[in-house]
């Protein structure tokens, strides 16, 4: 429980804050700056063989990763 | 007013004289139970909980429940703070289940633990603006509005001395109701997340994001800087001497009743005769106090913060200052 605890930033930036970004950018126009019709970048695989919302996944994790061994998002 | 606290000659009194006719006006106002503070912490979770099935089902914008999300995350503390005071019924009174469930309920909007917010608030309360003991010192302790801001946005962090202040608390006393607090705490934090995730996995993550966790964290942004920053700001240590009258371009309604937070610090006699009593009440039990602390003070009016003010102001406890 303590791990959870420990790595709950990990999984906040992975499973909360990435969706949220690629949902922020599917959503919106902003994701005709990213040169994907709108709302289909998603199903895209856009860089790396990745999706929009795995890609911000990845980097929402490893800003929790991030966070948690500096001890802040900021 | 009775004539006899009109009459006192209270600037020769005693502070247990004082404190004798502070009780004598707070039995006053020993009345039942307060129904619009239970319709409050009602309305305000009923709202917020049909928010989400309105959103989901399209029958609600987001953009327009975002902000009555903001406004319900705003007014769930102050229902919490009278549970926390056993304001709503004392232990072993016949609504004592009330109090509890109103606390725990408006807690959890706030994704914290009623008992952990009781026995900080309380421990608050005891040491108010010591540092090392009083778990809101850093909230406190900002010499501008804008310190104060990053102090919170630092309470919101993994791991800063700001957002281990609760925790350090929690530890230090480690009584039964903390040790319940903690289990608390873990059940609610991972529920919070819990939900986000799981809206998160099924394409709503921004209705997770504007219904809750947003709304949560700009409340607490207004929660520490009205109802902990203002009060107490500048202040020392002491029963009248810890908490201070504040005005606001935004008024009392704007500012949860904080420009009159000093009421809830000269209570103290008003808890012990009128436990009952919720927030609300304070501020009537106040009015008649500040006629009596008024005459006692005459030497304070020059202070810039002593303007007359609706419900109480420091200015009437001035003389112990």
């Amino acid at each position: 429980m303590e791990l959870i605890f420990k790595y709950l930033p990990v999984l906040f930036g992975g499973l909360f804050l990435g969706p949220v970004t690629a949902e922020i950018l599917t959503r919106s126009s902003l994701i005709d700056h990213l040169g994907r019709p709108s709302g289909q970048a998603d199903a895209e695989q856009i860089a790396l063989g990745l999706s929009l919302t795995q890609l911000c996944m990845i980097a929402g994790a490893l800003w929790g990763l991030v966070a948690v061994f500096r001890g802040r998002w900021i | 007013m009775s004539k006899a606290i009109t009459d006192a000659e209270v600037a020769s009194l005693s502070d247990d004289a004082l404190m004798r006719l502070e009780r004598e006006i707070a039995r006053k106002y020993m009345t039942g139970l307060s129904i619009p503070m239970v319709l409050w912490p009602t309305f305000n979770v009923g709202i917020w909980l049909s928010l989400w099935p309105l959103v989901i089902i399209g029958s609600l914008p987001l953009w327009v429940a975002a902000p009555i999300a903001l406004l319900n995350m705003m007014l769930a503390y102050l229902p919490s703070h009278d549970a926390q005071h056993d304001s709503y019924a004392r232990p072993g009174e016949r609504l004592r289940w009330l109090n509890q469930t109103i606390g725990h309920v408006s807690s959890a909007l706030l994704a914290n633990s009623y008992r952990i917010l009781r026995e900080t608030h309380l421990e608050h309360h005891r040491h108010a603006n010591k540092p090392g003991l009083d778990p809101d010192y850093v909230s406190h302790s900002g010499t501008t509005a804008w310190e104060t801001l990053w102090n919170s946005l630092m309470s919101m962090q993994p791991d800063t001395p700001a957002s281990n202040t609760y925790l350090a608390t929690i530890e230090r006393l480690g009584n039964e109701n903390c040790r319940k607090g903690k289990r608390d705490q873990a059940i609610i934090t991972l529920s919070h997340f819990g939900i986000l995730f799981v809206m998160a996995a099924n394409g709503m993550a921004l209705e997770a994001f504007f219904l809750w966790w947003l709304p949560l964290k700009l409340a607490v942004f207004y929660l520490q800087f009205y109802l902990s920053w203002a009060p107490h700001r500048d202040m020392g240590t002491g029963r009248y001497r810890d908490t201070r009258s504040f005005r606001s371009i935004g008024g009392t309604w704007w500012t949860s009743g904080m420009t009159a937070h000093v009421c809830t610090t000269c209570t103290r006699a008003f808890r012990w005769t009128a436990p009952q009593q919720p927030l609300k009440r304070c501020c009537r039990f106040c009015a008649p106090v500040k006629s009596m602390w008024r005459d006692a003070n005459q030497f304070l009016l020059a202070d810039s913060q002593g303007e007359a003010h609706s419900f109480c102001s420091h200015l009437m406890f001035g003389r112990v200052l």
